[in-house]
């Protein structure tokens, strides 16, 4: 009898907590539910013909033919999704060891290591949103260097005007141009997404005690042991949380190929059904590309965890 | 002894080297806002003069002052203000109530919201902007709808529900935050007899502030520069950062016969370096206290 009626009590304490998990969770379980009406009416767009007028749209039954004519017919679309989800297998990784690296090296003592932390951050803030946005539009750069042959007339070249263009001028041989100008950025664009992974390795590395170190050091461990031994497996957690990071901000960017390929599709074709059955299969694929990019890091770090022990 | 000299040699090339790396790549990262910030400084005489590359030979505040004439404080800056400070606070608050309740309480569905909160961090907002667009241009039910196109109310809403930009990821961080908070304290507190909602804004807020401090910071900033959201839900308003890419605000007069797109790009970028001032001054002042409270984070177990 009593054991019944603690059973009973123990429940409802349960059934209490989970009460209030629903209360604390509450706005975002409407902004799910929002979110998912959302992606529903973009599929029921994406298997209808949609016009768009001015008083709403109207929808007409066409089924999954623009799943299949993205696939069959659109070359560009396939192309697109493959070089930006391969990108996206490049960058991410790349990043990842990237700031790891930036941040061992900020971590040393230096002259000027708070300057030098500040400007690392500095993208964080200033890399998206209204700097890119500007730069879209023209590339102060290009026309600083090319303005007096844009203003007078050779308006064509205006958006393209870049240091491509000054190596060209100068004659260089066109690979290696090539070659040059793709680090170039690439190195940039590198520096500017990993100011958030940055920060976040640098607060986990101060947080390993000097300790361990020391006493990896007076058992006689490498520089390499140390990082795949120590380092890497202590900041398992950090890891996944820039991982899951990284990918949000590179696949997040709107200055994509494919994105500016589908927005023209959408606004200046008008095919609205096209454009959301286009990224209705991007979602998918990206659904696809995050798992398998968490499994494999967290393959990884179960397989250094498992050599630690 | 040779072998002490063959370390310090070492250790003088690493520090060489790292000199090197740390110089470059605060270059790459400063270049393009040194040419937008020393283009801006140049005299409209200066753009006619080809042997004028990147530093101004006569320094003038022209641009600058066209620039700053421009950007409506008044109207677009007090805009833009309301809209980052109460969209911040609601996103901070919202997200620190979502990642508490994800991390503390054991309820059915959990994992799928969790589950959630990481799939809608990766969609683009792209994906679904048009619909989502709908619905704040046809707001409610039926024929009852209103137009919410030109108020701040779809950030405001989107904030409340967890949908503001970015905020999955404050949500996310704020879950691990609290999963690294020693559970001790609150059971402490239970036991004292304090109810849950008491527990939770006497002893975990408290214990969160740090925390909370950065997610309303980082809020504050995405939403002071987003341009993607603002454009879509303000048509006949416009918020600051706005401004600088509107090529027909931002236009300068011809002062210099034929160079017009030039002065242009010049005031927008200025006007861009303006809007963004503040915020630099910002990170600058809490880079310090960002790093500890990312350490705080719980992030690291």
């Amino acid at each position: 009898m009593i054991a019944t009626r603690k059973k009973n009590r123990r429940v409802s304490l349960e059934q209490r907590r989970a009460r209030y998990g629903y209360l604390f969770t509450l706005p975002f379980i409407l902004g799910a539910v929002f979110f998912i009406r959302n992606m529903v009416q973009t599929f029921i767009f994406s298997i209808n013909e949609t016009v768009m007028n001015s008083s709403g749209y109207t929808l007409e039954w066409s089924g999954f033919q623009y799943y299949v004519k993205a696939f069959t017919q659109d070359t560009k679309f396939v192309q697109y999704v493959v070089s930006s989800l391969g990108e996206l297998l490049v960058q991410v990784p790349v990043i990842i060891i990237f700031s790891l690296f930036m941040a061992m090296v900020l971590n040393q003592e230096f002259k000027g290591r708070v300057v030098a932390r500040a400007i690392f951050f500095l993208p964080v803030i200033l890399s998206t949103g209204i700097i890119a946005t500007v730069d879209q539009g023209s590339n102060l750069e290009g026309i600083m260097l090319f303005r007096s042959a844009l203003e007078t007339g050779e308006e064509a070249a205006a958006g393209m005007v870049d240091f491509q263009q000054l190596l060209m001028s100068m004659n260089f041989n066109e690979t290696l141009i090539d070659i040059v100008v793709s680090a170039a950025n690439g190195i940039s664009d590198i520096v500017n997404s990993s100011g958030i992974q940055i920060f976040i390795f640098l607060a986990a590395f101060q947080q390993i005690s000097p300790a361990v170190y020391e006493a990896a050091q007076v058992e006689g461990c490498s520089k390499w042991e140390l990082f795949w031994k120590i380092i890497i497996p202590m900041n398992a957690k950090q890891i996944i949380v820039a991982a899951v990071y990284t990918v949000v901000d590179v696949f997040t960017k709107n200055d994509s190929e494919l994105f500016n390929y589908i927005h023209t599709m959408a606004y200046e074709g008008n095919q609205y059904s096209y454009a959301m059955a286009m990224y209705i299969i991007y979602a998918i694929g990206l659904g696809l590309m995050l798992g398998i990019v968490l499994a494999v890091v967290y393959g990884l770090i179960r397989k250094s965890d498992g050599e630690r022990r | 002894m040779t072998r002490r000299k063959k370390i310090k040699f070492g250790q003088m090339l690493w520090s060489v080297f790292r000199f090197v790396l740390i110089f470059g790549l605060c270059y790459i990262i400063l270049k393009p806002f040194i040419i937008k910030i020393l283009a801006a400084f140049m005299s409209p005489n200066d753009l006619l003069d080809s042997a004028v590359k990147w530093i101004p030979k006569h320094w003038s505040l022209y641009y600058w002052k066209h620039a700053f004439e421009r950007l409506s404080l008044s109207t677009a800056g007090v805009l833009s203000l309301c809209l980052s400070l109460i969209a911040a606070l609601i996103q901070m608050m919202v997200s620190t109530m979502v990642g508490y309740g994800l991390a503390r309480f054991k309820f059915r569905g959990r994992n799928l919201l969790f589950a959630l909160v990481i799939f809608i961090m990766i969609v683009p907002s792209q994906v679904y902007s048009i619909s989502q667009y709908l619905n704040f241009r046809y707001f409610g039910v039926g024929d009852a709808s209103i137009s919410l196109i030109n108020t701040e109310w779809p950030i405001y809403i989107l904030s409340f529900c967890g949908l503001g930009t970015k905020q999955c990821v404050y949500i996310y961080l704020m879950r691990e935050f609290f999963q690294g908070l020693p559970i001790d304290l609150e059971n402490a507190a239970t036991v004292d007899g304090a109810s849950v909602m008491g527990t939770f804004f006497r002893i975990v807020l408290p214990n969160a502030v740090t925390m909370m401090v950065t997610v309303f910071l980082f809020a504050f900033c995405w939403q002071w520069t987003d341009t993607y959201f603002s454009s879509m839900y303000f048509t006949n308003r416009m918020t600051l950062a706005q401004i600088p890419s509107n090529e027909s605000i931002m236009r300068i007069g011809t002062t210099i016969a034929g160079f017009d797109k030039t002065g242009t790009t010049i005031a927008q970028n200025a006007a861009a370096i303006l809007v963004i001032l503040p915020l630099v001054g910002l990170a600058v002042i809490c880079q310090k206290f960002l790093v500890q409270s990312i350490s705080q984070s719980g992030l690291a177990n």
